[in-house]
């Protein structure tokens, strides 16, 4: 982001180079949009207004001239614009909601992004760039070489940081100019539907949609999504699509803090994992570029004990962390029925922007699910800030048993058509489900209840009550039923369960002798009257 | 072959009067295995000739290669007694003495019921057969968990001693647990052979050190006696102690020789018996018993008519004077057969005394005379064993040993012995009450089990029951009460120990407590991420297979083993890959865990804000006073004791102020730890309504120490003041809870914090000139010896000292090495000690310490400053 902001004394030609004016005017002259959003993370919006004076004057001249040109008389409304700021998630994600309300139908994003498909409008990415500090020929030889010393790899995946987007064919084809004859083929990624501009919306039928809308043929080979950028790698009709062993993913770009980065690492966790970054000098000595798969397998490590936890909770929340991601409601209702199948109880939950403190008022749920995009999915540190465990959906696939831990990874949600079809398949073969469960109650198989070894406390656990049912059921001999519910049964363990029962609680106390019957079966105290409340801001009602 | 049918075991199984549940106990090498044999011979699986190589019991072919029991192993033997009437009477004695009843003559009329039974099926048992079930257990330290396992399903225990080592760290260690246990243990002085052949001590320093090594047996039992199961203390003169040469199989007991001698004498066995041990002396020409030795002019009695033969017989054979051997057998009645006499030697001495005092029949009197019937250990055992009330149904059931058919099932699964099928196991326990049959549907209740809830509770069937014969095994259709034995089918249900009853309200066994903990642990992962599946799997499996190996998930995501030592990981580490999994690991360096502590009251009043800023908490944080926190961890302070009470107690032992002692919120952490939050504000409004949050970050808070993440241990913090947001919706617990996390950090890093590091209490015994060698290897691994002492009439010296855990990997083989293989460590962890140097300082041991943990786990490298924790008002 760095790249975008400095002083605000530039010169309009820098700016409209640097948030690339013309192109987007192009683009919208191109569709015809009339209602255009930009959306600029919080550190840029200091350059917004001029930014978008600048378009609209220059729309203004350039609808002139055509007009001229074209002798039109028609009153041909010209473009307006709009700023708007991040989502209430994360400045890498589109803020279609926002964009919406102003009825906009484009959104212009600028700055770093995570490229999750939008679900409902067309986005124009701005990444901005970054400077390079050596030549191309410089960058290439020392890539070269490093990929020559090293043996092991037959391929490298090439990924970038998005503002080095404009030159990374070069490098891409100087670099596999250098290697001509050797044993490595660089393959470089790149952006999604990059033909053309801007990304369509992705809906529930997914990439046909999008891959009619753009005229653009399926290419042979399997697309792999990674870090928002997609990796076409020729399907050699082997185990392990490319990922496996074989391959070395070089980063082209920044290596601190860079989440990005981070989801390239898991999702190709198999595979070491070098960062050449344009801005620092490369190491003085070969192998020049930086390793960084120690990190990977530290934070693989740390995914896999949250997804041992996630096992172990009976009660989960669906935190909603996107509003725009698309198809984020199919997954969410998945991970929903995923979690109902297991026979556990699930809440869903929009809370904003995600932070300990307020996932915290949730006690009674021992693991929480982020349904995000992919670089908001990753909390930082490991999410160790949390009281419970948070989860992507793939992790809570993998906890409910739904798929195993076989080392692959991902957070997009493109890659979890297992999940989504689980979810699909399941209301469709709800027959020969409810068949099987018959069966079970039949032959009493055993295997049906078995605990399992719980890595987090090193025990079993599970068992006849382990699997909260949420549904009634026969209560001893009294033939009555009871619902039982996870969150109620939380609740009984508490000591302080609201006010009214507090105030009850505390007159025994200070009477202390006081009737212990009462106590037994208390909080039965009707709840005290409805009062006018305060007004104001928390930290200063009007009226205390 | 072997002597006794399958159905005669089981037949026998209904005797419950006739059966002797027992383990054998010992230090490391002073003989167990050996001595086992004696008895598996004895039974007729194995040759008398293999027996005392053979360790039958030994299963595992590690146990054979590296000479060294790892797991206890269970064998049930048949054997025909003959009591006679002196021993019936002291059994009966002894009875009466423990359950303070009169001799119950129902004995022998439930024993001859069932013996008709067992007629009436054509299978020969009667009275004075007897059913043992033997447990031969290891003696390293590190594998003390078997132990624990083999005594809780055991009445009796054959406590075996060396008798030139004498008795050793690991002895009192067993010892101890088996009388906790209120297991009443016998004696085998092991090892004359050595005393005899090696050291050629004369007869009267051998009585002396015989004598020494009873006298130690017996203070130990003294000091953890227990009143209700009576003196359990030996006394060679009332046959409770035995000696002998397990090796050489031969043993005897002062019974063995009165018996001979009284005939001789005139007198009675039992008179006979008296004065065979102690200060008296048989003046032969007068004829008179003395009391002293008349100036060494006479001859001790117990060397005179025992270990004089015994030390002639020695003489003679392995000076090979063959007239001499001949003549003596003749007066000691034995005939040497065949190939027996072609023999010279060692091997002809271990013919002619395996002939002469067979060590099989000295023990086997021990055990059957000595050692409790189920019957009459059930009646003492019980309130030591069920967790429940000790009046209802099963614990009525468990105090009789009732085998009725009305009886409620009780049995207790002490542990899991892997079987030929990968990954199942046979669950092996003791029935307690009532009876297991095949078939059976019994509720499952693992470790969690709370009586009325159903958490960890299964109803199943048992799939099969069966007898442990050591190397094999034997099915049978139902096994009573009293008696050892395996399950198959239920291993799914339980990880490692639990309880299997039939009665609906029945509650737990208690569960084991075990004497050591597991303090070294390793890291685990996959050489390929895609074995990790396999790697959890073999995890459960070794898990299940070791009483006490812990396996789990940190938080950083590492697969940690942990176990009591390095020879217990090394083992559990090869189980895991070879047996479990099948594939290698990569295996990190031993890791050892921290504890973060305070030294000091904090420098200043901590004050931290939540995240909306309207609420704030005023807290410090002081060290628990020594001593605290092992009486935390002990259970002796405990989260459920009534909050007057421990406030008394903590205000007479440590001096706490009772009103503050009385506001106790919390343990920490897992609601049990040693750390301490209290209440120390005065007049703030909502604040119970904040308990819980701020208890529940105080737990995370010592789950996860400031520093680097370890647990916290031996802090209290005291919450000063309390300032809340006036309505309830900005005061919840997602404002609370990482408030108080942070209130509690700051408190600990304001308040001088120190890193603690487990201890070793290591024993090593060498001769006299290794010591030097011993000294300077435990100087270089920061260990420092506080006793030393001589073992008296050896050359054999016993150095204590402790050993940072840290430094002990490795410990084994560099003392080894240092002293030419003469020394050998034992080494159990013993206490937390404070790490020199301020952890905050950079260059300091413990800041090294702590930084490397952080490393480990992957947490940013440097430890949190202060300010993170920390707010200004």
């Amino acid at each position: 982001m760095a790249v975008l902001d400095n002083a605000t004394d530039r010169s309009m030609e820098d700016l409209s180079d640097q948030y690339e004016c013309d192109r987007t005017l192009d683009t919208i002259e191109r569709n015809g949009y009339c209602r255009v959003a930009l959306q600029f993370p919080d550190e840029m919006l200091k350059d917004a207004p001029r930014v978008c004076q600048f378009l609209m004057a220059k729309s203004k001249i350039r609808q002139k001239r055509e007009k001229e040109r074209q002798h039109d008389v028609s009153e041909n409304a010209e473009p307006l614009f709009f700023v708007i700021g991040d989502t209430s998630y994360g400045s890498c994600c589109v803020d279609e909601v926002a964009a919406q309300h102003l009825d906009a139908d484009l959104v212009v994003h600028y700055g770093h992004a995570c490229l999750s498909p939008t679900s409902r409008l067309p986005v124009l990415y701005v990444f901005g760039r970054k400077p390079l500090t050596q030549t191309l020929q410089a960058i290439a030889t020392c890539l070269s070489t490093t990929l020559l010393a090293r043996s092991k790899e037959k391929r490298a995946f090439l990924f970038y940081e998005l503002a080095y987007e404009a030159i990374i064919p070069d490098v891409a084809l100087e670099v596999n100019g250098q290697l001509v004859g050797s044993h490595v083929d660089v393959i470089a990624a790149r952006l999604p539907l990059a033909s053309v501009s801007p990304i369509m919306p992705f809906s529930e039928e997914g990439q046909h949609l999008a891959s009619q809308a753009t005229g653009c043929e399926k290419e042979a080979g399997k697309v792999i999504f990674a870090g928002g950028l997609e990796l076409r790698v020729e399907d050699k009709g082997e185990e392990g699509e490319g990922e496996g062993g074989d391959a070395v993913v070089i980063y082209f770009g920044e290596s601190e803090n860079n989440k990005q980065l981070v989801n390239i690492m898991l999702r190709f966790n198999a595979c070491d994992c070098l960062v050449y970054d344009p801005a620092s000098p490369p190491l003085p000595a070969p192998p020049w570029l930086r390793e960084v798969s120690v990190k990977t397998s530290q934070a693989l490590k740390r995914r896999y004990y949250l997804v041992q936890r996630a096992r172990d909770a009976s009660v989960f929340g669906v935190v909603v962390g996107t509003l725009g991601v698309g198809r984020y409601m199919s997954v969410v209702a998945a991970v929903r029925r995923l979690i109902a199948r297991a026979g556990k109880k699930a809440y869903t939950l929009l809370v904003g922007k995600l932070n300990a403190a307020k996932l915290a008022n949730f006690a009674e749920i021992e693991t929480f699910v982020l349904v995000a995009c992919p670089e908001a999915s990753l909390l930082e540190d490991g999410g160790r800030a949390f009281h419970a465990p948070v989860v992507t959906p793939l992790e809570m696939e993998m906890a409910l048993g739904g798929k195993s831990w076989d080392g692959s990874y991902s957070t997009d949600f493109r890659e979890l058509e297992s999940l989504c079809q689980t979810g699909a398949q399941k209301e469709r073969g709800l027959d020969t489900d409810l068949r099987k469960n018959g069966d079970c109650a039949n032959c009493e198989s055993d295997g049906e209840d078995e605990p399992y070894f719980s890595l987090v406390s090193g025990g079993y656990k599970g068992g006849v009550e382990g699997k909260a049912k949420g549904t009634l059921r026969l209560e001893g001999s009294t033939a009555l039923t009871k619902f039982s519910s996870p969150a109620g049964d939380f609740l009984q363990l508490r000591e302080y369960r609201g006010l009214g029962h507090d105030k009850h609680k505390n007159a025994v106390c200070e009477t202390d002798t006081g009737d212990r019957a009462e106590d037994g079966e208390g909080g039965a105290k009707p709840p005290a009257g409805i009062v006018e409340g305060r007004r104001g801001i928390a930290s200063d009602y009007d009226n205390v | 072959m072997v002597n006794f049918t399958v159905d005669q075991l089981r037949a026998m199984m209904d005797l419950k009067h006739n059966i002797r549940n027992m383990s054998v106990i010992a230090h490391v090498d002073h003989g167990k295995s050996t001595l086992t044999d004696s008895l598996v011979s004895k039974a007729g699986i194995i040759a008398a000739k293999n027996a005392g190589d053979a360790r039958f019991t030994d299963t595992r072919a590690d146990e054979q290669e590296r000479c060294i029991t790892i797991k206890s192993t269970g064998i049930s033997m048949f054997f025909e007694y003959d009591m006679d009437a002196e021993e019936k009477l002291a059994q009966a004695a002894a009875e009466a003495q423990l359950t303070g009843e009169k001799a119950d003559a129902g004995a022998s009329s439930a024993n001859s019921s069932a013996i008709a039974t067992a007629a009436a099926a054509n299978v020969e048992i009667n009275d004075k057969c007897y059913l043992i079930n033997l447990i031969d257990s290891p003696g390293h330290v590190d594998f003390s968990s078997e132990v624990t396992a083999a005594l809780r399903v055991t009445d009796g225990a054959l406590v075996v001693v060396d008798c030139i080592e004498g008795v050793c760290v690991q002895t009192e260690t067993v010892l101890r647990q088996a009388i906790s246990e209120r297991v009443r243990p016998v004696l085998m002085v092991n090892k004359v052979d050595r005393a005899l052949l090696e050291l050629q001590l004369p007869p009267e320093e051998m009585y002396q050190s015989f004598s020494r090594a009873i006298e130690s047996v017996n203070v130990i039992i003294a000091t953890y006696n227990d009143a209700l199961m009576g003196d359990v203390q030996v006394y060679p003169e009332k046959g409770t102690v035995a000696f002998g040469s397990g090796l050489h199989q031969w043993g005897f007991t002062l019974k063995k020789f009165a018996r001979t001698y009284a005939a001789k004498f005139n007198t009675d066995e039992s008179s006979f018996m008296q004065k065979l041990w102690g200060d008296w002396f048989y003046d032969q020409e007068a004829k008179k018993w003395k009391t002293q030795s008349e100036n060494g002019t006479l001859k001790r009695a117990f060397c005179q008519f025992i270990m004089d033969p015994i030390c002639k017989v020695f003489e003679a054979v392995m000076e090979d004077k063959t007239a001499k051997i001949e003549k003596m057998l003749k007066v000691i009645g034995v005939t040497l057969k065949g190939d027996d006499k072609e023999l010279k030697g060692k091997p002809l001495l271990k013919r002619i005394m395996q002939k002469w005092i067979p060590a099989a029949d000295a023990i086997l009197e021990m055990i059957v005379v000595h050692l409790p019937s189920p019957v009459a250990a059930q009646k003492y055992r019980v309130d030591n064993l069920y967790d429940g009330p000790l009046d209802d149904e099963t614990a009525n059931a468990i105090r009789t040993c009732d085998t009725g058919p009305d009886a409620p099932l009780c049995m207790y699964v002490s542990k899991m012995v892997p079987t030929s099928d990968k990954g199942r196991f046979y669950a092996f326990g003791r029935v307690f009450a009532g009876r297991i049959a095949t078939g059976q549907k019994c509720r499952i209740l693992g470790p969690n089990y709370v009586p009325g809830k159903k958490t960890d509770l299964w109803v199943k069937n048992i799939q099969r029951t069966i007898v442990m014969m050591g190397r094999y095994v034997e099915q049978v259709q139902d096994v009573p009460a009293g008696n050892t034995c395996g399950l198959v089918g239920v291993d799914q249900y339980l990880l490692k120990s639990g309880t299997i009853t039939t009665a609906e309200n029945a509650h737990c066994i208690k569960t084991m407590k075990f004497s050591v903990s597991p303090v070294v642990r390793v890291a685990v992962e996959p050489k390929n991420s895609s074995d990790l599946p396999k790697l959890v799997e073999g995890m459960k499996r070794l898990a299940k297979s070791d009483p006490m190996v812990l396996c789990y998930t940190e938080e950083s995501g590492e697969h940690i083993i942990a176990g009591a030592g390095e020879l217990h990981l090394e083992i559990c580490l090869k189980d895991l890959q070879e047996d479990f999994m099948g594939t290698e690991v990569k295996i990190s360096d031993p890791v050892v865990s921290y504890r973060e502590t305070v030294t000091g009251v904090s420098s200043q009043t901590c004050l931290s804000k939540s995240p909306n800023k309207h609420n704030r908490l005023y807290a410090t944080a002081e060290p628990l006073a020594d001593g605290l926190p092992d009486e935390i961890e002990d259970g002796k302070v405990n989260a459920r004791d009534d909050f007057k009470l421990r406030a008394r107690y903590l205000a007479d032992t440590h001096g706490w102020d009772v009103t503050e002692a009385r506001k106790i919120w919390a343990f920490a952490p897992d609601g049990t730890g040693p750390n301490i939050v209290l209440d120390a504000t005065k007049g703030v409004n909502y604040l119970n309504e904040i308990k819980e949050s701020v208890v529940g970050g105080f737990q995370q808070a010592c789950g996860q120490g400031p520093m680097a993440d370890e647990q916290v241990r031996g802090v209290c913090v005291k919450l000063l003041d309390v300032v809340l947001h006036a309505d309830a919706i900005h005061r919840g617990m997602g404002q609370i809870q990482p408030t108080a996390r942070r209130v509690v950090h700051a408190c600990i890093l304001t308040a001088s914090p120190g890193v603690l590091e487990p201890v070793y209490l290591c024993e090593i015994s060498c001769p006299q000139d290794a010591m030097g060698g011993c000294y300077g290897v435990l100087t270089r691994r920061r260990g420092h010896v506080f006793s030393e002492e001589q073992r008296p009439g050896t050359p054999m010296m016993t150095l204590k000292a402790y050993l940072p855990v840290m430094e002990s990997f490795g410990f084994t083989a560099d003392l080894r090495a240092g002293t030419g293989g003469k020394a050998f460590p034992q080494c159990v962890f013993d206490h937390w000690q404070m790490m020199g140097g301020d952890p905050l300082e950079a260059g300091t041991k413990s800041n090294e310490v702590m930084l490397g943990v952080r490393k480990r786990k992957g947490l940013s490298p440097e430890i949190p400053p202060l300010d993170r924790f920390l707010d200004r008002l």
